[in-house]
């Protein structure tokens, strides 16, 4: 190998040359470390070989197991096939279907504690709407609300976005029945069909509802809903 | 066993001196420049960690939002620090296991200094607002291309290194050095083409890309670094050659195909993700071969890792790999990326990997670099430990409450009967501890340029001896 | 020199494998899926989408949702898993890889509220108590409350007023807000 090497004696291919370094200094900075010893050829131990078969073994089974099939279809072999599990029919819950739908859509605006935000979001808890009237909620969230609103605590003038085309009217009776009877709210529930009843009778409207347009509504369709459900009591 | 042999490198004719003499100045610059950008890339990392749980900090200023200085401090870490210093360490080592000298002297030290301005044009584009929006991308199209030309020109001085070689057989490090030149312009420029432009197939190349940075540029310079200093220092020789073949030749085939495992979930056709995830699995092999060749040549010789700050730093970068492989390999599967997924685990173990492997493998390169570049010896030994300490303790005091915290995150986010609101507050001590750590580690990193600064600068007297924490011992 | 050409090819071949196998193949499988969806992207939410980028709110907020059964994403309500489709053939894709906040593939059916959006962007703890979200002030203008008669001002909470001042929402809080709101799963060709 140093054979090989001597006839290059100090030059490379670049043209540069080794020069004007005295003895010393080459010396010097060869003796400050240590030369690079050549490479062992050991086999290494053991368990390192069944490691990389152990390895090997489950890339493999993995690839197997979960490469599905091949095709632009996403999400395969996530989701546990049909039947798997035993499918239990819980008994629907009204009020925590209604917690789930509150959590997702609501609570952003109107805050986890019903409580929304004074003179930003009306409040839910103690509200007249909710407890006493709960036929103006389920118009606001089928159709939405803006303008200028005068409530109990507080004087609004925002945009509720209405919810009509994304909840079904379970959803909306579940989420009705959930606020009025959380955050201190002490009424009963309402049913789906009545959501059924009100969308019918308010298909005609398109937009939002203001503060006097809801007004004229609720005297529209009050006479031909069902009778209306019993006060809450305080 | 060999070990009374002198490897073909160390007996060919032309001498360190001479090659470290010719690497002075291209090296130097690459190294100093990485050096400004690591402290520019620290001050951008403690705002963007206060910021995440002190959200009104310095928040009136459009260019200081999170949202900016997050993608910034990463692209001056990476395509500054690590990039820049990268470069020198491989050319420095390159230099040294060829037995030939830099060439292209003139046109390395040009391309850093449209390099620098690449990086100086990006950060403003960045904070004002002109981002690709892509992660590990956010340099628009053109600075990146830039960048990307100024490593390939680097490669080109490295390619012309192995064609005019003075040695017959490739060391090991040798091979990690000119894949990685190869990959990083190819991983560039197909990053860069416009033709991935549907999102979930540009998320595709995005983890394509991002892993890869990482697994076929950075981490073949830290191992390269690894596979020098390692034998070079402790003064034995590696332990096995069949061994570092196939390290190499098993990182090469696996860790390409790894990308895919930040996408378990997504909307990309699954048969994709799966085979990531299978190709990170086998990463397991060429991490348990590299460890124990690593492990066997140090072993016996652990003193030398006390005494020495090169091997101090390269061997703590040589664990951390070990370490955050194999966390890599089994954050992949399904069932652990279900609950780290989308958490800070990830960005803490994208920490292990970027700084406690690959920073601080370029720590220890350039306290044994340096000295014989500038042909002068660090100032302070109680300083070199200094940083050693803040950085180690600090990079531990980063991840170790992150990962905890991140799991914890996962968890509770996988549980819905958590609100969601909740699943962010419980991070908020680990965000502020991941603070604490990112003053020691900005510490530390200031002592390393101040370290750096004096032996550039020649600034004292020369010490006689290398500056080591022990006598007797020959190197540093 | 063999050795060298030999540790060249193998370099190069096995980056080109993986390559064409993980952004060469993806791009064909998937691609014809998208092109073949009409999004009618307005200018607001092409405008929108380039200040979401801007602003850098992917660093927080991931934007795909994973099957029900993996992760409780379906179960808080996000929405089904996310297909190709649901992107709007916008650049850069805006995946994401965190949640420090909620997943954003389905704001617009979750929360469309402007009032709410506006209020959030230009402080977010105002409506969203304990958030670590920043506040984007340079979204919106602050100007004499006689100013400007035909734009109205946020409505914020008492705290968050500035007395004789009213907050304006810029164009771009408005185009960011219009992305926003169009983030939802109704592809088109997609219903059900």
């Amino acid at each position: 190998m140093a054979e090989n090497s001597e006839n290059k004696k100090n030059e490379n291919a670049f043209g540069d040359e080794e020069k004007n370094d005295s003895i010393f200094d080459i010396h010097s900075a060869s003796l400050r470390e240590q030369p690079l010893p050549e490479e062992g050829n050991e086999r290494g131990p053991w368990w390192m070989y069944v490691i990389i078969v152990l390895t090997l073994a489950f890339g493999f089974f993995y690839m197997g197991r979960y490469l599905g099939e091949v095709s632009d279809r996403a999400h395969v072999l996530f989701t546990a096939p049909p039947g798997a599990e035993a499918v239990e029919e819980v008994e629907f819950d009204l009020i925590a279907e209604g917690q789930r739908i509150y959590t997702r859509v609501c609570q952003a605006c109107h805050q986890a504690n019903g409580e929304g935000i004074s003179g930003v979001f009306p409040t839910l808890a103690g509200a007249e709407w909710v407890v006493d009237k709960p036929d103006y909620t389920v118009l606001s969230i089928l159709n939405g609300l803006r303008g200028e609103l005068v409530r109990e605590r507080a004087t609004y003038d925002g945009v509720m976005p209405q919810f009509g085309s994304q909840l079904d009217d379970q959803d909306i009776a579940a989420v009705v029945s959930y606020i009025r009877t959380s955050f201190g709210n002490d009424a009963g529930e309402i049913q789906p069909e009545r959501v059924t009843q009100i969308r019918e009778l308010t298909a005609d409207k398109s937009g939002a509802y203001t503060a006097e347009t809801i007004e004229e509504w609720i005297a529209r369709i009050e006479p031909d809903l069902e009778e209306s459900p019993e006060p809450a009591e305080d | 066993m060999s070990s009374g042999h002198l490897s073909e490198i160390d007996s060919s004719v032309q001498s360190i001196r001479f090659l470290d003499g010719k690497a002075r100045y291209p090296v130097l610059f690459l190294i100093a420049s990485g050096v400004l950008w690591l402290l520019f890339g620290s001050l951008l990392a403690l705002l963007a960690s206060v910021k995440m749980h002190a959200p009104e900090f310095l928040g009136q200023w459009s260019f200081l939002t999170f949202g900016r200085v997050r993608p910034l401090h990463l692209n001056t870490m990476v395509y500054g620090w690590a990039s820049m210093t990268g470069a020198g360490v491989a050319l420095w080592l390159l230099s040294r296991t060829l037995r030939v000298a830099i060439p292209m002297r003139p046109y390395i030290i040009g391309v850093t200094v449209i390099w620098n301005i690449a990086l100086f044009v990006g950060s403003i584009q960045i904070l004002s607002g002109f981002t690709r929006g892509i992660e590990w991308l956010e340099f628009p199209v053109s600075t990146m291309i830039v960048i990307v030309w100024c490593i390939l020109v680097i490669g080109i001085a490295a390619m012309l290194m192995l064609f005019y070689r003075n040695v017959k057989t490739l060391y090991v490090s040798v091979w990690y050095i000119i894949a990685a030149f190869l990959w990083l312009p190819l991983l560039g420029g197909v990053s860069s083409l416009p033709i991935f432009n549907s999102p979930t197939v540009q998320a595709g190349m995005n983890w394509w890309f991002a892993h890869n940075a990482l697994g076929l540029w950075f981490t073949p310079i830290g191992l390269a670094a690894a596979y020098y200093f390692i034998p070079k220092v402790v003064g034995r020789p590696i332990y096995s050659y069949g061994l570092s073949l196939l390290g190499f030749w098993g990182l090469a085939l696996f860790y390409n195909w790894n990308g895919f495992h930040h996408l378990i979930g997504s909307p990309l056709p699954t048969w994709f993700v799966t085979i990531s995830i299978a190709a990170s699995v086998m990463m397991i092999i060429p991490v348990v071969v590299v460890a124990v060749n690593h492990h066997m040549t140090v072993v016996g010789s652990f003193s030398a890792v006390k005494h020495s700050p090169t091997l101090r730093f390269v061997v703590f970068g040589a664990m951390s790999y070990t370490f955050v492989s194999l966390q890599g390999s089994l954050q992949a599967l399904r069932s652990t990326n279900e609950v780290i997924h989308f958490t800070h685990f990830v960005v803490a173990h994208a920490h292990i990997g970027m700084y406690a492997f690959v920073t601080m493998m370029l720590f220890g390169s350039c306290y044994y670099i340096l000295p014989r570049l500038t042909n002068w010896e660090w100032q302070s030994h109680k300083l070199i430990k200094a940083h050693f300490w803040l950085s180690a303790i600090g990079i531990i005091l980063y991840t170790v409450p992150l990962q905890i915290g991140g799991v914890l995150q996962g968890l509770a986010m996988n549980n819905p009967d958590i609100p969601f609101m909740d699943t962010m507050n419980l991070t908020i001590p680990y965000l502020i501890a991941r603070s604490v750590a990112g003053v020691l580690l900005t510490a530390g990193h200031l002592i390393f340029a101040y370290l750096v600064v004096r032996i550039v600068s020649k600034v004292g007297l020369r010490p006689e001896a290398p500056t080591i924490w022990k006598k007797t011992l020959k190197e540093t | 020199m063999v050795r060298n050409w030999i540790l060249l090819f193998g370099i190069i071949a096995v980056f080109a494998i993986a390559m064409v196998g993980l952004t060469i193949l993806p791009k064909l499988v998937v691609d014809p899926r998208v092109e073949a969806v009409d999004y009618g992207n307005t200018f607001e939410i092409v405008q929108g989408h380039a200040i979401y980028v801007r602003e850098g709110c992917i660093y927080c907020h991931s934007m795909q949702v994973r099957p029900e059964g993996f992760g409780a994403d379906f179960e808080r309500g996000w929405g089904r898993a996310s297909e190709a489709e649901d992107y709007r053939n916008l650049t850069p894709h805006l995946l994401g890889t965190m949640r420090t906040g909620p997943d954003l593939s389905n704001i617009g059916s979750r929360q469309p509220s402007v009032d709410w959006h506006m209020i959030h962007l230009y402080q977010p703890r105002a409506v969203s108590e304990g958030s670590i979200m920043p506040p984007y002030p340079w979204l919106f203008e602050v100007v004499n409350e006689t100013a400007r008669p035909n734009r109205e001002g946020l409505s914020l909470p008492e705290e968050y007023r500035i007395p004789g001042k009213k907050v304006i929402p810029t164009d771009e809080a408005r185009y960011l807000v219009a992305f926003l709101l169009s983030l939802n799963q109704q592809v088109p060709g997609m219903e059900d």
